[in-house]
């Protein structure tokens, strides 16, 4: 068992990251690589599946936004392996026509911890970009709860007298567009056409609670760790205690004059639209009523015309 | 606990099928048999003969995506799929790198090395799926085909068979919080359909003209998405992080411009109609039925607008008594 661990972690530096790197990562990204692995799973038949692609994005600095993905084609033998290289940068070419501002970050693949294969896809990317990062998804299907992505970063480290690479993990954060939100809960939901009028509110109000749901469960936690602290169970951490205080302090969140003026100039503005549709929803009916009146006042005064020219 | 039983909440409300490893074989193709259909043409027979489309889950963010990028200019790309009976099945989609102005998309020439050369590229990755349709966006007038985007599609049916058109309102999604999207195919040129109504959608004064000239020359397909195993999954990780997104925007910032362009169109639309009043009390009867119509959509559409707005301000106030109350 010792000896497994050990040969899982030995591409890994285990020391802690202290590179700054500030990752950020669109789901649209992941979806995208879980749709080339299940497709080449599909297509190939085999059990054995690995899927290599390359990563786009921004990078301002130390921040890094990863938007976007494309496949890449590979060969793998036993001992070695090589990416696609022209395939590659024509891709890329490809991908600066359509969305011109997203550079190459790095690259991604499957698998549950990094190989000596992952040290050689890292060597050769490393000429389009020379901190290329390195993203790894594990599709077994565990589900846990957190994501099964970890990001690397490569860096040269002594081992053993020898300079050799390593890949040092990386924390990340999702972020999401509005149109990333949308189109994801879209698909969660997996609305069919139509049906979804009837439970417009139902869908916002839901998702909403869930929201505030999963607010008030992670309170909850820190509530319970306070309480525990109070009453001797687990010694305090100070750097969390402080984090927690800061999150306290911070409520209200804006409590400024500027800001309560301008609510209420939207809540007004919300009300206003609600009472015009209103109106014209009451212009509408009472319209159809002088109309039907008016034909039943027409079909009268006909009729009493017919009878007048028969007596 | 919190999570897990939450998202199984939410799909339980939402009645999400849960997808098996059954479904994901969608996710296979087959050469010969796909050949097969080509060869046989089914479709030659029946002008209804597609009446469903499927679209997965990587297809449809990305186009919602490339719509959205646009920003307010039309944009158009292909997408990649196949048949299976009588439903059209889209894989992927990707985007072409033309611009159009507005209901002016034409990206034959200048789009068609690109694509040919990209349909090559998915190919050596194991995207063997052709060709089946294009998609474009209509930002802010609705999902239906222009007088233009008919005759392209048409081009299109006669050579490119099967093919069909989707077009994605990225303005209404962002307004209304669910994708607005269309899939259509048009009949050929001397077929005449019956004269059943349409569905009503709310269409800008200046495009109603294009709209009702060419409404009938066309049919929608019915739409349903699909997703992987893995990408559910995913998703349910993806929850974990997910929900900050969901309270930290505001419907109300975000289509402030499109909201404003609504009403400003209802107005006119109001305008128009009082001006048609005002003629008709001069002439005196001609038609009864059309404005009771035209002032019934009118009244329609504000309410939709409004419930929109409302839903936009549920959130806010919500909010607002969540963090800024002490």
């Amino acid at each position: 068992m010792m000896e497994v661990s050990s040969v899982e972690n030995s591409y890994i530096l285990t020391t802690e990251n202290s590179s700054g790197l500030n990752l950020t990562l669109h789901p649209f990204v992941l979806i995208n690589i879980s749709d080339h692995f299940t497709r080449e799973k599909f297509q190939k038949s085999s059990g054995n599946v690995k899927v290599i692609g390359a990563l786009l994005g921004t990078q301002n600095g130390r921040a890094i936004e990863i938007f976007s993905s494309f496949e890449i084609p590979f060969t793998q033998t036993e001992n070695d392996i090589i990416v696609d290289e022209q395939f590659f940068l024509a891709k890329q070419i490809q991908y600066k026509q359509v969305y011109p501002n997203y550079d190459f970050l790095g690259w991604y693949s499957t698998g549950f911890y990094p190989t000596k294969f992952d040290i050689m896809c890292q060597q050769q990317f490393l000429k389009h970009n020379e901190s290329s990062i390195f993203l790894q998804l594990n599709p077994s299907k565990i589900v846990s709860k957190d994501l099964p992505v970890t990001i690397y970063e490569s860096v040269i480290d002594a081992v053993n007298g020898q300079s050799q690479m390593l890949f040092v993990e990386n924390k990340y954060q999702i972020v999401s567009g509005d149109e990333e939100r949308v189109s994801i809960d879209h698909i969660n939901v997996a609305t069919q056409a139509g049906d979804a009028k009837h439970s417009l509110l139902l869908t916002q109000l839901t998702n909403q609670r869930n929201a505030i749901k999963m607010l008030n469960d992670r309170i909850k936690i820190l509530y319970k760790y306070i309480e525990d602290i109070e009453a001797g169970k687990i010694p305090p951490n100070h750097e969390i205690l402080r984090q927690i205080a800061g999150v306290c302090n911070r409520l209200p969140t804006i409590s400024s004059k500027e800001f309560k003026n301008e609510f209420m100039i939207d809540c007004n503005d919300v009300l206003l639209i609600s009472y015009l549709s209103a109106l014209t929803k009451g212009a509408n009916k009472i319209n159809n009523l002088v109309e039907n009146f008016n034909k039943i006042k027409a079909d009268n005064a006909k009729y009493k015309i017919n009878n007048n020219k028969i007596f | 606990m919190s999570s897990q039983e939450a998202l199984k909440r939410f799909e339980l409300e939402n009645n999400i099928k849960t997808t098996n490893a059954m479904q994901d074989s969608i996710y296979r193709y087959n050469k010969e048999e796909q050949k097969k259909i080509n060869d046989e043409k089914p479709w030659k027979e029946d002008v209804y003969y597609f009446k469903k489309i499927r679209i997965s889950a990587i297809a449809l963010i990305k186009m919602v995506m490339h719509a959205r990028s646009g920003d307010g200019l039309e944009i158009m790309g292909l997408m990649q799929g196949k048949i299976v009976g009588n439903e059209m099945i889209v894989m992927d989609s990707f985007a072409l790198p033309v611009e159009g102005t507005e209901t002016r998309v034409n990206a034959q020439a200048e789009g068609y090395e690109y694509m040919v050369e990209y349909n090559e590229k998915s190919k050596q990755v194991g995207r063997m799926e052709n060709v089946i349709g294009w998609y474009h966006s209509h930002p802010g007038y609705g999902c239906w085909l222009s007088g233009i985007d008919v005759s392209t599609q048409m081009l299109n049916q006669k050579y490119q068979e099967p093919f069909v058109a989707v077009v994605i309102d990225p303005n209404r999604t962002m307004s209304a919080g669910k994708v607005e999207i269309g899939a259509f195919r048009t009949f050929p040129e001397d077929y005449i359909p019956d004269d059943k109504p349409s569905e009503y959608q709310t269409i800008p004064l200046n495009k109603i003209e294009d709209f009702g000239i060419h409404c009938k020359r066309y049919y929608s397909l019915e739409i349903s998405y699909f997703k992987s195993e893995l990408d559910t999954n995913l998703l349910a990780s993806l929850w974990n992080k997910y929900w900050i997104n969901t309270l930290s925007s505001s419907s109300l910032l975000t289509n402030r411009a499109y909201n404003a362009l609504q009403i400003s169109d209802l107005a006119d639309k109001i305008e128009q109609d009082e001006l048609y009043i005002m003629n008709r009390e001069r002439q005196i009867e001609q038609e009864e039925t059309s404005q009771t119509d035209s002032l019934q959509k009118i009244s329609q559409d504000s309410s939709k607008i409004a419930i929109e707005v409302t839903h936009g301000l549920l959130t806010q106030v919500l909010k607002d008594i969540i963090f800024n109350k002490h």
